[in-house]
């Protein structure tokens, strides 16, 4: 069993930031370039693993922007102050999951994978809900 | 003309033509951004919504202001602190049409090694 490594990540002007602990190398992360039309306009780049944990958190009051669209069901983090995504959080069965957008690491992991392009407009709610469970990273503390 | 907009649509800005490059900085703003910047001046690119639906970023040396969407956090464009009808009017084209800059080279702009972070 290899120990999880803490990679901290923040928005530009520190209100938002995110601590994601993995025990995968950054060379073996998952990079997905989600094609949705809010991961495009933001240039969205996102990792998670299912066996690690993340904790995303607002230092400053009053900077969290919980930015929803389309099915609702998903909780774009977004600083009102300076307009970092830094990732994304779903609730479901008493848990809560997430990602992080790399772009928002401090400091960015060398080695990264080339994102992959990815699309998921044909998913039924239920299944991009059950996706993510397997996929996304379990808020620590839930 | 191009429209460009965040991704709610509360933002709307105005070029007149469609830009010949688009830059990727990988300063501690830019690369958090993730903005293409396609570059106008106050004259040939104007924001068309009103004022109210953006916030302006400021840091470092302070003079450009970043905006994005009050709503949907998009980062939209950016502008010289102080404004002349010939300054900088900074677009990000990833709030362009898809259509509209299919084919735009993307310029590497290595803003991280003039110093450009708060890291």
């Amino acid at each position: 069993m290899i120990a999880s490594r803490s990679y901290p990540g923040a928005c530009h002007c520190r209100a938002l930031g995110f601590e994601y602990r993995t025990a995968l190398e950054p060379r073996k992360w998952p990079v997905r370039a989600c094609q949705c039309t809010f991961c495009r306009a933001h240039g969205g780049l996102t990792t998670s693993d299912p066996r690690g944990s993340l904790t995303l958190f607002e230092r400053v009051p009053g900077a969290l922007n919980r930015y929803r669209f389309g099915r609702k069901i998903t909780d774009f983090w977004v600083c009102r102050k300076c307009g970092t995504y830094i990732g994304a959080t779903m609730e479901s069965g008493g848990r809560s999951y997430g990602i992080v957008n790399v772009r928002a690491l401090q400091p960015t992991p060398d080695q990264l994978n080339e994102p992959q392009p990815m699309n998921y407009d044909g998913e039924a709610t239920a299944e991009r809900v059950s996706r993510r469970e397997e996929r996304w990273t379990p808020i620590a503390g839930d | 003309m191009i429209r460009a907009s965040c991704h709610c649509g509360a933002v709307e800005i105005e070029v007149d033509t469609k830009p010949r490059s688009v830059t990727s900085c990988n300063c501690s703003i830019c690369r958090r951004l993730a903005a293409l910047w396609a570059y106008y001046t106050r004259r040939e690119a104007r924001l068309v919504s009103s004022e109210d639906a953006v916030s302006a970023y400021i840091w470092g040396d302070k003079m450009i202001e970043f905006y994005h969407c009050n709503t949907c956090g998009c980062p939209t464009h950016y502008e010289d602190v102080e404004k002349e009808i010939d300054s900088r009017f900074a677009v990000n084209a990833r709030c362009m049409p898809q259509d509209a800059i299919a084919g735009v080279p993307v310029r590497p702009f290595d803003g991280a090694s003039m110093g450009r972070t708060n890291e």
